[in-house]
């Protein structure tokens, strides 16, 4: 009795509820960008300097830290180490729903420290066999200074160059050769060497991507990245890991100059199998795929969605996503429809279906009557559910903000959820949120959400096909509005070929991929640069190939504002 | 407060860290405090100084009629069924009905945001790029938390100034966010908790005790790294000039944190004692918690943390409190914070015979299942005093010398309340007059925080959002 009152008092609440979302509805059709939701997105209106786009426009270049998941990666490829020292450290902060955002990353003590200790264990480990690592036999001359000080030189020039990802300076081959020679009065030729390695892995030259520019004469105030710069880029980008032989040997050659090289380049990387498990960590972060992991569900309910489950339907929507970018001639519309999933044996096994047996998993077909695309893969429909019933205002607030790019304004402070307050206990999930509809300060917002969900009532809390509500037919009719391919809708299939038809979506897809290649949200000076993109996307029939490929030709990834240029952010926070 | 009081008391603390630094691992067996007694303190009743501060956070209020004592005494009052664990350290604590957490009115961010971030900095939240269900997106707060500001003044002369425990960290995978950091070590800077119980141990204890060997090894170790940090100081040094503004500051609070480290590197990691010792049994590899890739948020009753660790919670906690006690106990740190989950937690309890998350009992279960969840919170806060009073420091317990702030970050959960929100002191000896329950008439958080900056020999009147803040809170002591 106490909690209906609560409920009354939060309904007057409700009445405060902003009536804004009508003004900030979806994006524009234009092929506008979208703005982001949390504030780091403001791209909606383009730059008023740069009206027809002619002009470099590479926008802001802030420092990029490597993430956990790129310092994993690089310490393996530059060690041989795939010890994943980096799980020890703290999560990323995130923004926009990506790990890489330069703006947000900080480093807190836990951190620091962790650098500290992952350095000194990925030393020791990499000094245990001193002549494989230095490139010279210690055992041969150890105690004859020279020639150890010849042997530390060119280790610092060759290991330097991988660590660093650019030549070392005279000044940085200097300061090593001190710091070795400091060490050695000290120590033993191997500590003395474990002094310069500790501190190389722990210099900003390696947990940053400090790049270098040059002058770009007809743009003043840009500066093209330089080629060691742009090796950088691209491995970052499509491998999530520091440069190959090959990239080193183009930045050396000077083969990093043109956007038909850089293209080049990143045609030969797309092929490596890096590339797929970094299409795969896209799909983590921009469809929040990381958080069904650790989402258990209502065992009384769902006995069979054992603790294995969550895991699989992630990889499952990866790997749709990777069968897609690699496997096939994958396009937006396919991504958005397709009739089919991949599948492995103990998934097939869950969802009953047969084929597919053992780990690897297989392209499935479904029924093309329930089944289309993203917004049908299990594990968001699972994760956007509780443990133990669906959730439509989540699965709506998520085809929004993830398919259209839209930022919805907040509830009121104090609302709560009043699913509950319904005194039927076999009302449907539709008829709980029918308080939505009633009354119009929810309406204005939740008629962009909840529709959405309804359509995706037929996936029950753990994903799978329901066709039955608490014994009533699902109702699963609902219509788009605010986007430019509204229109009413009943079920799955055709909400998902209405989105397929929307630009929205198209340049919403072209945005996050922007935002994971440049690691941070779009900016006024980005709208030129995501208009192209977006062209370009059309005109090679939605290609994802092609929408990942281009990335690497924009203002953005071959050039940068200069840091001399870089604007301060006030406050504390950078 | 009493300010000519800690005046003098800091002359002595000036000495005994001069002391110290010229003794310091040389021949001290017993932990400093032991050897360095206060003559003074001799007599029982002498007041004890506060010398160490923790902060005790667990999460999600309660509902009316379970938290607070009835009736108007302020020394004859029945503990309600919450606090009932408590009872037998009622005389070691003050209860400090309705506070109210003003900032929470102002800002940006959840109310869970808010009430978190507010418990120790007193700030409200900035415009930033954290999205949340309700009340916009939001930063962190701009001012570091009451922990580091006591952590800088009190612990120069400790291995970690501060030390952050978590126990389960339900939106890990999400990063740092308002809703799960209480420490800030400056402003904007998230000090995110030791969320592993064998993390925690590598980090806090690897230096204590060991064999002549180990001794030896670790001594080279830390000569190294001396010279490694210098170095990597330097090579800070010669790429700041290539960044931006902003970029700068980053690589300097980057820096910063080495340069920290390394004014910390010969600092006693503990000296093996009757009262110091490593934890045992020591958390081992097993212990460890596999966030991996686990732990969800979501709105409303989405996500959850996977419910076989949540599972473990006792066992971690237990874990956690053992090794806050014995880095206390072994002057390894002076001040900590133990934040039990995240605001808004999805931790489970299943071991209370309960099948949903923390938050779902927030908003839709039972009152009494919301309060068996944090009558379950209170018995751990029952044994973790216990385990300090357990200590002998000289003539009193390490309880005594201890200032404890008991905080949830709001009052009735399905509003997010703001007033009358759960705060005690425990411990603390003479600094405060415990054994009491004080009413306040929605006095502002901000002001508990400056009483306890003030036991603490900061003098300032003032902390947190200036609007909200009048001066000490009266009656305290």
């Amino acid at each position: 009795m106490r909690r209906e009152l609560k409920h009354l008092a939060s309904l007057v609440v409700v009445g405060l509820a902003t009536a804004s979302c009508a003004q900030t509805a979806a994006p524009g059709s234009a092929g506008q960008p979208a703005a982001g939701a949390g504030g780091g997105g403001t791209a909606a209106v383009p730059d008023p300097t740069n009206s027809d786009c002619q002009a470099l426009s590479p926008g802001p270049s802030p420092l990029r830290r490597l993430t956990r998941f790129e310092y994993n990666n690089t310490v393996a490829d530059l060690l041989g180490d795939s010890s994943a020292p980096a799980n020890r450290f703290p999560p990323e902060e995130q923004s926009l729903g990506f790990d890489n955002d330069a703006n947000v990353l900080r480093v807190p003590a836990v951190l620091a420290e962790g650098y500290v200790t992952a350095a000194d264990d990925l030393s020791q480990v990499a000094l245990a066999n001193l002549a494989s690592f230095t490139g010279c036999n210690p055992a041969d001359f150890v105690g004859n200074r020279p020639a150890e000080t010849a042997c530390v030189k060119a280790l610092v020039t060759r290991f330097g160059e991988r660590a660093f990802r650019r030549p070392v300076t005279v000044d940085e081959q200097t300061r090593f050769q001190e710091l070795f020679e400091t060490a050695r009065a000290r120590f033993e030729f191997r500590d003395a060497l474990d002094t310069v390695l500790q501190t190389m892995l722990l210099a900003p030259q390696f947990l940053y991507r400090v790049e270098n520019g040059s002058p770009v004469p007809a743009a003043p105030g840009v500066e093209a990245v330089d080629e060691w710069g742009r090796a950088s880029r691209l491995s970052y980008f499509l491998w999530g890991s520091m440069p190959d032989a090959a990239l080193f040997d183009a930045a050396r050659a000077g083969t990093l100059q043109t956007s038909a090289q850089v293209r080049a380049q990143a045609e030969r990387m797309f092929q490596d199998p890096r590339t797929r498990t970094v299409v795969g960590h896209f799909h983590d972060y921009w469809l929040g795929l990381l958080k069904i992991d650790g989402q258990g569900k209502d065992p009384a309910l769902f006995p069979d969605y054992t603790a294995q489950i969550g895991p699989l339907l992630r990889r499952q929507t990866e790997a749709f996503a990777e069968y897609l970018y690699f496997d096939s001639p994958g396009d937006l519309t396919t991504l958005l429809t397709a009739p089919f999933t991949l599948m492995n044996g103990p998934l097939a096994k869950y969802f009953g279906v047969s084929g597919p047996t053992g780990d690897a998993f297989v392209r499935v077909e479904l029924d093309p009557t329930r089944y289309a695309g993203v917004v049908t893969q299990p594990s968001i429909l699972s994760w956007n559910a509780t443990a133990n019933r669906t959730h439509p205002i989540l699965r709506g607030k998520f085809v929004r903000e993830k398919l259209l790019c839209s930022s919805l304004p907040s509830p009121p402070n104090n609302i709560i959820d009043q699913r509950d307050s319904v005194t039927d206990p076999n009302a449907t999930e539709r008829e709980r949120l029918e308080a939505h509809r009633q009354d119009p300060s929810c309406a204005g917002c939740h008629v962009l959400m909840d529709p959405l969900g309804f359509a995706l009532e037929n996936f029950d809390a753990s994903g799978r096909w329901r066709d039955l509500e608490g014994g009533k037919p699902v109702n699963v009719s609902g219509e788009l509005t605010g986007t430019d391919a509204d229109g009413a809708f009943v079920g799955p299939v055709q909400l998902a070929s209405q989105l397929a038809r929307s630009k929205a979506v198209e340049t919403c897809l072209v945005t996050e991929w922007s935002r994971f290649a440049i690691g941070r949200g779009e900016t006024a000076q980005d709208a030129c640069g995501i208009t192209k993109l977006s062209q370009r996307f059309q005109s090679s029939g939605r290609s994802l190939r092609e929408l990942v490929l281009s990335m690497t030709e924009t203002d953005a990834f071959l050039y940068r504002t200069p840091p001399s240029a870089q604007v301060a952010i006030s406050g504390s926070t950078p | 407060m009493r300010p000519g009081r800690y005046a003098v008391r800091t002359g002595s603390k000036i000495r005994r860290r001069a002391l110290l630094g010229g003794a310091l691992g040389a021949s001290l067996a017993l932990p400093w405090l032991e050897v360095m007694g206060d003559l003074k303190r001799a007599s029982a009743q002498a007041p004890v100084e506060p010398k160490r501060f923790v902060t005790f956070f667990v999460p999600g209020g309660y509902y009316d009629g379970f938290f607070w004592p009835e009736g108007e005494s302020e020394t004859d009052f029945k503990l309600p069924y919450i606090l009932e664990p408590l009872a037998p350290h009622r005389d070691k604590l003050l209860l400090l009905d309705g506070i109210e957490v003003k900032t929470a009115a102002d800002g940006f961010g959840h109310p869970h945001a808010r009430g978190m971030s507010a418990l120790l900095t007193g700030l409200p939240l900035p415009a930033g790029p954290f999205d949340f269900f309700i009340g916009g997106p939001a930063g962190f707060p701009n001012g570091a938390s009451l922990d580091h500001v006591i952590g800088a003044q009190i612990g120069a002369t400790n291995k970690f100034k501060t030390l952050e425990f978590g126990v389960l960290w339900p939106t890990y995978e999400n990063g740092a966010l308002p809703t799960n950091i209480i420490s800030y070590s400056a402003p904007g800077q998230p000090a995110p908790p030791m969320s592993d119980p064998y993390e925690a141990y590598l980090r806090i204890f690897t230096d204590l005790g060991g064999s002549p060997e180990q001794l030896a090894a670790a001594e080279l170790r830390k000569a190294k790294k001396h010279l490694v940090l210098e170095a990597t100081s330097r090579e800070f040094g010669a790429i700041r000039p290539l960044v931006g503004v902003n970029d700068q500051q980053r690589l300097d609070e980057h820096l910063a944190q080495l340069k920290d480290l390394e004014s910390r590197l010969d600092l006693s990691g503990g000296t093996l004692s009757a009262t110091c010792h490593k934890p045992d049994p020591a958390p081992t590899p097993a212990d460890r918690i596999n966030y991996g890739t686990g732990g969800a948020v979501g709105e409303l009753g989405n996500g959850g943390l996977d419910q076989g660790v949540s599972a473990r919670m006792p066992a971690i906690g237990k874990q956690m409190m053992d090794m806050l006690v014995l880095s206390l106990a072994c002057d390894i740190t002076r001040v900590a914070t133990l934040a039990w989950t995240d605001a808004a937690s999805r931790a489970y309890f299943p071991w209370l015979g309960l099948n949903q998350n923390h938050h779902y009992y927030q908003h839709f279960g039972s009152a009494q299942d919301h309060a068996t969840i944090f009558n379950w919170y209170m018995q751990q806060l029952a044994y973790f005093v216990g385990q300090l009073a357990a200590i002998p420091e000289g003539d009193h317990t390490l309880l005594d010398s201890t200032v404890i702030l008991f905080g949830s970050e709001i009052s009735e959960p399905t509003h997010h309340g703001r007033t009358r929100v759960p705060r005690m002191l425990l411990g603390g000896g003479k600094t405060f007059n415990l054994g009491r329950r004080l009413k306040f008439n929605d006095a502002s958080h901000n002001d508990l925080l400056v009483s306890i900056q003030n036991s603490f020999g900061i003098t300032a009147n003032q902390f947190g959002d200036p609007k909200y803040t009048t001066g000490p809170l009266s009656g305290l002591v």
